[in-house]
């Protein structure tokens, strides 16, 4: 066992977990503001994947304006799934629902939309996987360590992403109206703010961090219309391993979870699943919050 | 007439709590509104300010009908309201609360020269703008609810209980805020519990009893002691 090897599965265990961090990002900003827990969140980063690999690798756009577009396509299914079907979940809850009605209500919604998602997706795509060929296919090799630049690419852009939306979140008004509203809707509404807007934007912007971890994994995995069922239990354990109010917890989680299934599954093969499943329980029973949030009532 | 509601019924958790309330309130008065626990004082206000769809009846203000307007629009309008239970945004900065109460404007020149303003009548906020609202005393709290309401400009101003569980002595600091704020040409709605309050600043007194107004009178027509009876007492 050498150390080269140990710092590669470093490295790509700390893009994973960039991966699950951008995923609970936007599943935490849903949840607060809105009180919806989205289980078709992965049909996000799915459609995320897929609308990539279709502008990139199909349409053979420029890889800039692609990025974008998949970005406008991400927002623009988000609103049409958000006014479709959690608008009249959203529209069901009171000031004093308590968070873990609106989950179990949430939650049904979501697995059905789930299932309907991965359907459309497959009737769309097909059940054949996709490739995309790497638009970073070097490999720095540092005194022995190979990194690829795709895999660093990730870890920097989720990077980039969290200061993004940091400054967002505390330095414009639409960011800090969603802050608002996710601590208390009805106050916010005496401000003025539109909640309903609110509540679009942020399933909105959740949707897209979605999209785009799944176009930064398009050209990492190969895309199979599964990837979303796989990937959105996943990302729910780390949300609860984090706490699912602190953002800071899904990054530590994410992080180690990461580490977890790149060093594990190298080291000890696909029963690293379950010890994860183990290290969720453990969590559940003695710090139900998560290692920084608090609990869910 | 400044605000003006017509036969207001409001159902809330499949109750009837307003049973068709009338009154009028003319500009520039304070309106002080009594009433037993759950009378539905606090019910009117979400009426008011389009928290609660009224199952029946209307709300007039400045001649505009706004009872089927939504919250925000209602706010723009120009009715703030102070809810009560110090609902604040306690994980933002006193500074970021005054920010969301002004939410609707975009003149940041005169945002900001109103927020001076503000700051003057609550000067223990000023020192504070940059902490957590979450960490403030009760007291702090309170004053911040009333002076993120002002933030939007409001004509008219439902307060309420902006005085519940303070010290006398900041009981006495909020009514003479309350009576700053409307002598800068606020009307002012006011629901409290303390009579003593309550009825120093009234320039008119309602009272609202199972679900409809059953008295108006004057600020200084009838004694604290004859309103205690009639609230709590049913005399």
């Amino acid at each position: 066992m050498d150390g080269t090897l140990l710092f590669q599965l470093f490295v790509n265990g700390l893009s994973i977990g960039a991966i699950y961090i951008l995923l609970v990002f936007g599943l935490q900003l849903i949840i607060r503001t809105t009180g919806i827990v989205n289980f078709a969140h992965g049909e996000m980063y799915v459609f995320g994947a897929y609308t990539f690999w279709f502008t990139y690798s199909v349409l053979d756009l420029h890889l800039g304006f692609a990025v974008i577009l998949t970005v406008i396509v991400m927002a623009i299914i988000s609103g049409v799934v958000y006014r479709a079907v959690f608008h009249y979940v959203q529209a069901r809850f009171k000031a004093d629902t308590p968070l873990s009605d609106k989950a179990l209500m949430s939650a049904m919604a979501s697995i059905g939309l789930m299932m309907v998602l991965s359907r459309i997706i497959v009737l769309y795509f097909g059940t054949d996987q996709k490739g995309i060929p790497s638009f970073l296919p070097q490999v720095f090799v540092f005194s022995g360590i190979r990194l690829p630049a795709e895999r660093l690419s990730i870890i920097l852009i989720a990077v980039l992403i969290a200061g993004i939306l940091s400054f967002f979140f505390f330095g414009t008004k639409l960011g800090k109206a969603m802050r608002a509203v996710s601590t208390d809707s009805l106050a916010s509404k005496l401000m003025g703010i539109n909640s309903d807007r609110i509540f679009i934007a942020s399933f909105a912007l959740g949707s897209i961090l979605a999209g785009v971890a799944g176009l930064l994994i398009a050209p990492v995995f190969a895309l199979d219309p599964a990837m979303g069922t796989e990937i959105i239990f996943m990302a729910m354990l780390v949300m609860v391993f984090g706490g699912i109010n602190s953002y800071k917890g899904a990054v530590y989680a994410g992080i180690t979870v990461g580490l977890a299934e790149s060093f594990g599954y190298y080291f000890i093969g696909i029963i690293s699943h379950v010890l994860l499943f183990v290290m969720v329980m453990v969590f559940l029973i003695f710090r139900p919050g998560g290692f920084f949030g608090e609990a869910l009532e | 007439m400044f605000l003006s509601i017509k036969n207001l019924h409001v159902n809330y958790e499949s109750l009837e709590v307003l049973k068709g309330v009338s009154l009028d309130i003319e500009k520039g008065d304070i309106n002080v509104l009594l009433g037993a626990n759950g009378s539905g004082k606090s019910t009117m206000f979400k009426a008011i300010s389009g928290i609660l769809r009224p199952a029946k009846g209307e709300i007039f203000f400045q001649d505009t009908k706004i009872n089927k307007l939504q919250a925000h629009a209602i706010v723009k309008k120009g009715i703030a309201q102070a809810p009560e239970g110090k609902r604040l945004f306690i994980d933002m900065t006193v500074e970021e609360n005054l920010e969301m109460g002004a939410y609707l404007r975009t003149d940041k020149r005169e945002i900001e020269a109103d927020r001076e303003d503000i700051m003057d009548r609550f000067p223990v906020l000023r020192k504070k703008l940059k902490v957590i609202s979450g960490n403030l005393s009760g007291g702090e709290q309170q004053m911040l609810v009333i002076a993120r309401s002002l933030m939007s400009k409001p004509q008219l101003l439902l307060l309420d209980e902006p005085a519940q569980g303070l010290s006398p002595v900041l009981v006495d600091e909020v009514a003479d805020i309350i009576t700053g704020i409307n002598q800068s040409g606020i009307t002012i709605i006011l629901i409290e519990h303390n009579l003593r309050l309550g009825l120093g600043l009234a320039h008119w007194v309602f009272v609202l009893e199972s679900g409809v107004i059953a008295t108006k009178a004057k600020g200084t027509d009838m004694s604290e002691v004859e309103y205690a009876k009639k609230i709590y007492l049913g005399g």
